[in-house]
């Protein structure tokens, strides 16, 4: 196997989900190639820092206090939480027209924004043709045409 | 009376009649010739140290319209506007080194940068266009007069074209700056006055103070952006990445004087004049022109949005995936004209 190839299975070796015959030949290489071994240190740090990381645990009694809330308003707290998935479950129907309507709108989306083109001020062209035409004139009004635009 | 008194007496005379003639002959020799006086007044301001306040009447709408400004010339190559009135332009300052002209509207924050109109080749090009002026127009100098208490030449510039604006100048005997001009759309109708009220010779304002008054954030690191000149169609031909159009109509006395590329040769401006006017007619991609007040017009089976603006015509339309704007300070038959010979 090339770095390439190692490279993009080093994380997987560190979390021991790679087989054995691969486990091997990534041990070889590793035996071999510097910088594969530095990758994999690399990553063996970041792996031991993210560790490190205290987990945030909730106040305790939050979930009592939440289920209790919730079952206050009559309903349990995964119903709460996942309502929307049972209704869906209980109207196929409704899911797929709506797929279907969402299909069609992103498609529309897609048509118009790629047909439609960029838009430009006419005051564009206009301040360039008045620096033209201060250019030009041999007795422009040099004080007046700058401001022709401003005073129209 | 003795002999040789008459004789005295007779050649006293003769001799003040000799001069008095050969005074005659050579004053038209002695004197400028008024296209001398208006090729003078083209670098009068690039070789003088001044300040001027200058006061524009514009009489497009029923009241005229007043535009004050102070006007700063420092030789070799630098200029100052600063807008005094009317209130919703004043404070506005468009500084010009000689390589960038700045235009900054305070108040509005908007700022952008144009090269250089005090370059050298901008002064070239200003150069031949009074070359086609003198091929389009009659030059006449009246009566000399005085302004701001100076001496002044007075010119008047005739078309011999109809549908050219008539110009008259008033240029300084001394310094050859022009201290007055007059533009009438025909030999009565007077469309713009524009006079210095006050003139002040060899006074420098502090460039540094002028330049301070635009913020540094907005034209620190500022670039031009990208735009190549190109003088002949066939150049041009190779250069751009679309076919090109072309006019086969032009206004009597104008001329073709260079393409502008921009975006790498996606657009093209091509810029025509006849000395005094410019005609632009800008090549772009396909794009939405955003117009106000615009009535739609067709013309040889194109249909196209004609809008007036301060005089200026602006004509936008599209065709074989392209956008044509024509912009002129023309009639509007000329310019349909135009618009109609594209090929």
């Amino acid at each position: 196997m090339d770095c390439k190839k190692i490279r993009k299975k080093l994380s997987s070796y560190l979390d021991n989900e790679v087989n054995l015959d691969q486990k091997s030949k990534i041990k070889e290489h590793l035996k071999k190639c510097k910088a594969c071994s530095y990758q994999l240190k690399q990553l063996r740090q970041i792996q031991s820092l993210v560790q490190k990381i205290p987990s945030q645990k909730p106040e305790p009694g939050f979930y009592e206090r939440l289920s209790s809330r919730l079952s206050e308003k009559g309903m349990s707290l995964k119903e709460r939480l996942f309502g929307w998935g049972y209704s869906w479950r209980l109207s196929p129907r409704i899911a797929i027209a709506a797929s279907i309507v969402l299909i069609l709108s992103v498609s529309l989306l897609y048509l118009w924004r790629s047909s439609s083109i960029s838009g430009v001020n006419i005051e564009v062209f206009q301040k360039e043709y008045i620096y033209y035409s201060n250019e030009m004139s041999s007795f422009a009004e040099e004080s007046v045409l700058p401001v022709l635009l401003e005073i129209k | 009376m003795s002999f040789q008194n008459r004789w005295r007496t007779f050649l006293k005379s003769f001799f003040m009649v000799v001069f008095f003639l050969l005074g005659i002959m050579t004053s038209p020799l002695l004197a400028v010739e008024p296209k001398e006086i208006l090729s003078l007044s083209l670098e009068a301001q690039f070789q003088l140290d001044f300040e001027g306040i200058k006061k524009t009447q514009i009489y497009i709408k029923e009241e005229p319209y007043t535009v004050i400004a102070k006007l700063i010339y420092q030789k070799p190559d630098f200029s100052c506007i600063r807008y005094l009135a009317p209130p919703r332009i004043k404070g506005k300052i468009i500084l010009d080194d000689g390589k960038l002209r700045i235009d900054y509207v305070p108040g509005m924050d908007r700022f952008h940068i144009f090269p250089s109109l005090n370059s050298p080749e901008a002064r070239k090009r200003k150069k031949q266009s009074l070359n086609l002026i003198f091929g389009n127009y009659i030059i006449s100098q009246l009566p000399d007069e005085y302004m701001c208490n100076r001496p002044v030449y007075v010119i008047l510039l005739t078309p011999k074209h109809a549908g050219n604006p008539w110009l008259k100048i008033w240029i300084d005997k001394e310094t050859y700056l022009s201290l007055k001009q007059e533009r009438y759309a025909s030999e009565e109708k007077l469309i713009t006055s524009s006079a210095f009220t006050e003139v002040y010779f060899g006074i420098m304002s502090f460039r540094e103070e002028l330049y301070s008054t635009i913020p540094p954030r907005l034209w620190e690191g500022k670039k031009l952006p990208s735009r190549r000149i190109i003088r002949s169609f066939e150049q041009l031909r190779e250069e751009i990445t679309f076919p090109l159009s072309l006019p086969k109509h032009l206004p009597l006395g104008y001329e073709f004087q260079r393409a502008i590329l921009f975006n790498e040769g996606k657009r093209v401006d091509l810029i025509y004049t006849n000395g005094l006017k410019t005609i632009v007619f800008s090549q772009n991609p396909k794009i939405n022109v955003r117009m106000r007040d615009y009535h739609e017009m067709s013309f040889k089976g194109r249909r196209g949005r004609l809008q007036a603006s301060m005089g200026v015509w602006n004509l936008v339309w599209t065709e074989k995936g392209r956008t044509f704007i024509l912009i002129a300070d023309i009639s509007k038959e000329e310019l349909t004209k135009i618009a109609e010979s594209v090929e």
